[in-house]
C-alpha cells in the first residue's frame, strides 16, 4: 500500500512524496487527474444580440466588439469554476435531470448560471472576469484571485449582455474541465558522495551544499538539500571546466519506489480536493474492475 | 489580440497576472523579475507573457457601434 507525505502544501498546488508505489502506480494518479477528476466549466454562451438603449442616460449601445463570438465563448470557457463535488451532479447522473432528453437538461443540482451585463466607454475598457455574476450560490462566484482576467474589451457604444451554463465534464472531453496544470511526478533522489577528495571542487566554489550537509556514509537524503544539490551539480557537470576534476564525485541516484508528486489546480477545486478526488475516481475504478473479475472467475 | 486566460501548455490560468505585468513592464521593471515575482515559474506560461502583443485597441476602432 502506497503511503503519502505532504512535502508542501498552499491553496492550489501541492507536492507530495509518494513511497511504496511504482512509477505505473503514480502515473495512473497524474493520468486521472489530467483526465477524469469532475470540473465545472461553462459549456454554453446565450449572447443578446442587437441595439439597446440605456433607459436612464438615453445612450444607445450595440452588442458589436472586436472579438468574435467563438473566441469570447473560449475565453469565458477557460475559466476557473468553483466546483464543490458533493454538491452537484453530470447532467446525465443528476437526480431530477438525467430522464430528460440532452436539450432540455438542467437544473440547479447540475448547472451553474452566470450573467454579464457590461458597456463600454470612451478609450476601451476592459471587461474582467469578476464581472461575471453567478445565479444563486454567491460562493460560485469566480474565485477573487481571479477576478483580473481580461475577458475582452469594449469601447464607446459597445455593449456585452451575455448568460452562461456552465455543467461538470471531465478533462478526457475537453480541456476546459481539466482542473490541474504541470502535474509531474520524479523518482526521489538521495546525492551520493563516491570521491571525498574530489568532492572539494564542489565545495570551494561556495554554493549552497557544504561537506557537513552529507551524513558519514557520504549520503544526502534531505529532499530539500538534494533540490539544492542538483543545481549546485550543475557548476561543475557537464560542458564546465571542472568536469574533468570534479568526474562524478557526487552523482544522484534514485530511491527505489519513492517519488516526488507534484501539481497545481486552476484555482476551481483546492489541491487537496483535486488529489482525494483523483483517488476515489481511481479507486472507484478499480472496484468497477475487481467485480468483473470476480464475476468472470 | 489579449492575453490567453491560460497558457496553451500546460494550461496554467494565467490571465489574471495580465494587467499587474502590463503596469510594471511598462514602469521599466525587468520582465523576468516581474513574473518571477508574480509566481509564474514555468518558461511556457513565461513565454505566453512575453510573447504577447495587444492588439485589441488596433481592432476596435473598426468595430465601434455608428450612431444612425
Amino acid at each position: 500500500m502506497a503511503k503519502l507525505t505532504v512535502l508542501s502544501e498552499e491553496e492550489t498546488s501541492i507536492e507530495i512524496l509518494v513511497t511504496d508505489a511504482n512509477r505505473a502506480f503514480v502515473n495512473s494518479l497524474r493520468r486521472t487527474m489530467i483526465a477524469d477528476v469532475p470540473k465545472f466549466a461553462i459549456d454554453q454562451m446565450r449572447i443578446e444580440l442587437g441595439v439597446f438603449k440605456d433607459e436612464a442616460t438615453g445612450e444607445m449601445y450595440e452588442s458589436n466588439y472586436a472579438l468574435s463570438d467563438e473566441q469570447l465563448a473560449h475565453r469565458f470557457a477557460m475559466l476557473p469554476i468553483p466546483t464543490f463535488h458533493n454538491d452537484f451532479f453530470f447532467q446525465d447522473e443528476c437526480p431530477d435531470c438525467k430522464d430528460m432528453v440532452e436539450d432540455q437538461r438542467g437544473c440547479p443540482s447540475c448547472q451553474i448560471i452566470y450573467t454579464i451585463s457590461a458597456a463600454g466607454e470612451e478609450g476601451g475598457r476592459y471587461i474582467m472576469a469578476s464581472e461575471l455574476n453567478v445565479i444563486g450560490d454567491r460562493r460560485l462566484d469566480i474565485p477573487e484571485a481571479y477576478g483580473s482576467i481580461p475577458l475582452t474589451k469594449l469601447y464607446e457604444g459597445q455593449v456585452l449582455h451575455a448568460y452562461f451554463y456552465a455543467i461538470m465534464g471531465r478533462g478526457r472531453d475537453h480541456s476546459k474541465y481539466s482542473p490541474v496544470s504541470g502535474v509531474t511526478f520524479q523518482a526521489r533522489q538521495h546525492g551520493i558522495m563516491n570521491v571525498k577528495t574530489r568532492s572539494k571542487h564542489l565545495f570551494d566554489l561556495n554554493l549552497n551544499i557544504t561537506a557537513k550537509d552529507f551524513d558519514k556514509d557520504g549520503k544526502l537524503t534531505d529532499i530539500d538539500k538534494v533540490k539544492l544539490l542538483k543545481n549546485d551539480l550543475n557548476h561543475v557537470g557537464d560542458g564546465t571546466d571542472l568536469q574533468a576534476d570534479f568526474n562524478d564525485a557526487i552523482t544522484l541516484q534514485d530511491v527505489e519506489g519513492e517519488f516526488i508528486f507534484k501539481f497545481q489546480t486552476d484555482g476551481s477545486m483546492s489541491a487537496r480536493t483535486c488529489f482525494v478526488q483523483a483517488c476515489k475516481e481511481l479507486a472507484g475504478r478499480f472496484s468497477v474492475l475487481s467485480d468483473d473479475f470476480a464475476e468472470a472467475l | 489580440m489579449l492575453i490567453p486566460v491560460r497558457c496553451f501548455s500546460c494550461g496554467n490560468v494565467i490571465g489574471q497576472h495580465w494587467p499587474d505585468y502590463k503596469a510594471r513592464t511598462e514602469n521599466g521593471e525587468n520582465a523576468g523579475d516581474v513574473l518571477a515575482d508574480l509566481g509564474v515559474e514555468r518558461y511556457c506560461c513565461r513565454r505566453m507573457f512575453v510573447g504577447q502583443i495587444e492588439l485589441i485597441d488596433e481592432i476596435s476602432p473598426f468595430t465601434v457601434y455608428r450612431k444612425p
